[in-house]
């Protein structure tokens, strides 16, 4: 069943001369799931996806999609993929339709009754020539144009840039359906917070390499959540500092407000807080974007950046 | 090849060859009303014509004897400089757009973003192109035509047939040419640059060849040298292996596009 993993790279590796996009990767999607790709600019995401694409060929190593090799079988990769591309351009002299009658010719077997579906939802009227329109309602039209063929796997680099909150909002709930229809969703972005809503899986990428893979839950039990704590008395530094994964970031007020970060037991947290003269406090929830920078500062840290010819 | 594509392509040039076949069939219409008097002087024009270095009749396509029929006439005034030129433009224009305007515009990625082999859409680009020129050939035949009406003179089916085959040759060179440069250049102008310099070196290289007995052998090099209308059109001999061989110089320069489209690496 191997050949039939909606995506598969092993050691996908990418120079530009001795500049490096992407090194070493390795990573299988299974069935269904959305896997969020994450990086800041420049990481190696769009390198990715082009390779995936079969617009790039890999230095070493394999891509494959439903188990087509994404250089060498690009096209029948393409049956598989509805794609949006990071920087979007279009055809400024035809209209919305026109794109769509297009690609619907190009791909055959388009449903008419999936597109004026898909052109309700994202609330965008195809008559008006491309060049006409703003970003968001580019992006509305890429996203149909990667929807309509309802196809088993969407690669998406950076699909809500542009688009207003209430249609990121309706990207999410598009997505969220088709992963309950079956579809695997590969989706690159430096969003976190969409990443953090939409994804099963995160992989981290940073200078070309990938840093890690995991499911998002493990990820965010992995790193310290946020506490802030508002005291009726002062306390200090020590009134802490014999918990294990407690850390104190910062002491307001003369000691009444605390900042801390706990990675430890939260029932040891709770047992020390019910001691102290505590009059409220807050405890966030685990967010992707604080666990994406710790990643990122550790790494940093291991491996400072390097710069490369 | 695949349809939709075509007509895509078809509709992308369709006002780059209506303006040129159009401006094209405007310019030949120019000279049938004019072959009275031009014929009437011809003894004059052909000392004045006699009267210019070898050089600059090269130069510009002018045959010896420019009045002595309406086909040398034609041959001066129009196919001479004029209409390789415009031809030159258009094709070069619209071949060089096929690979290099979609990665010069970005809209590479959404282009090969269908279950369509590139070799199969560069492919319809090609027959959309093929349709161009059968278009752009017709059009100048049909003005001549007209012109040979207008002029009162007489010339057979097999003449216009005739200048068919090395219009046609000669676009088809050149816009095989220009696509072979679409496909590795990364802009149109780059590719229309590229496709340009070859042509030109192409003009050069006849015009030297007519004017130096020692480098003779550049003739064999240019497109240029079979485009003799004056002489498809009079049944006068012409050199169709030349004819040939500039027809199979674009049909080979579009399938080597075709297979380094296929292979190329679309790096930013």
């Amino acid at each position: 069943m191997e050949q039939q993993r909606p995506l598969q790279t092993e050691v996908l590796t990418r120079f530009y001369g001795a500049r490096r996009g992407v090194e070493d990767l390795t990573v299988t999607l299974e069935p269904g799931e959305i896997f969020g790709f994450l990086g800041p600019n420049g990481a190696g995401k769009t390198t990715t996806i082009r390779l995936l694409m079969g617009l790039l060929r890999p230095t070493r190593g394999k891509a494959r999609i439903f188990g087509h090799d994404c250089w060498r079988e690009a096209a029948a990769v393409k049956r598989y993929v509805g794609y949006v591309p990071g920087d979007i351009r279009l055809y400024d002299h035809l209209t919305g339709w026109q794109h769509i009658d297009l690609f619907a010719g190009l791909r055959g077997g388009v449903d008419r009754g999936r597109v004026r579906q898909l052109l309700d939802r994202f609330d965008y009227d195809p008559g008006p020539r491309v060049r006409t329109l703003s970003t968001g309602n580019r992006q509305k039209l890429v996203l149909i144009l990667a929807l309509m063929h309802d196809p088993p796997l969407l690669v998406l680099d950076e699909p809500t840039s542009g688009l207003d909150p209430v249609m990121q909002h309706v990207f999410v709930e598009v997505l969220r359906e088709e992963q309950a229809r079956g579809k695997t969703v590969f989706l690159s972005s430096h969003r976190l917070s969409e990443v953090d809503q939409l994804a099963d899986r995160v992989g981290i990428i940073r200078d070309g390499r990938l840093l890690l893979v995991e499911p998002i839950t493990t990820l965010r039990q992995r790193y310290a959540r946020r506490m802030e704590v508002w005291l009726t008395a002062p306390i200090t530094e020590a009134a802490f500092a014999d918990l294990p994964g407690v850390q104190i970031i910062a002491i307001h007020d003369g000691g009444r407000h605390v900042e801390l970060t706990n990675q430890g037991d939260v029932r040891a947290l709770l047992g020390r807080l019910s001691q102290l003269p505590v009059r409220d406090f807050t405890y966030a929830p685990p967010d992707l974007e604080s666990v994406f920078l710790a990643i990122y500062r550790d790494a940093e840290a291991a491996h400072p950046t390097e710069v490369q010819a | 090849m695949n349809g939709v594509m075509v007509r895509k392509a078809l509709r992308d040039w369709q006002s780059l060859m209506l303006w040129f076949s159009l401006g094209m069939l405007a310019y030949i219409l120019l000279f049938g009303p004019l072959w009275h008097p031009v014929r009437s002087a011809a003894s004059a024009i052909e000392q004045y014509a006699q009267a210019f270095p070898k050089g600059v009749l090269a130069a510009f396509g002018v045959p010896q004897s420019p009045a002595a029929s309406f086909s040398s006439f034609l041959q001066a005034e129009v196919f001479g400089f004029v209409w390789p030129i415009a031809a030159i433009i258009f094709v070069a224009l619209a071949g060089s757009s096929a690979v290099a305007q979609e990665l010069d515009q970005g809209t590479i990625d959404i282009w090969l973003s269908v279950p369509v082999s590139r070799a199969r859409l560069l492919a319809s680009k090609l027959v959309a192109l093929l349709g161009t020129i059968v278009l752009f050939a017709s059009v100048s035949v049909l003005g001549v035509m007209l012109d040979f009406l207008l002029a009162g003179e007489h010339v057979s089916a097999t003449g216009y047939a005739r200048l068919f085959l090395v219009l046609g040759a000669f676009l088809l060179a050149v816009g095989g040419l220009a696509v072979c440069c679409s496909a590795v250049a990364r802009t149109r102008g780059q590719a229309a640059g590229i496709a340009g310099g070859i042509l030109f070196f192409m003009y050069v290289a006849r015009v030297v060849a007519e004017l130096s007995e020692r480098l003779r052998l550049l003739r064999l090099v240019s497109i240029f040298t079979p485009f003799r209308t004056g002489a498809a059109l009079a049944g006068d001999p012409i050199p169709w292996l030349g004819v040939l061989l500039s027809a199979l110089l674009g049909v080979v320069a579009a399938l080597v596009a075709l297979m380094l489209f296929q292979q190329r690496d679309l790096a930013r």
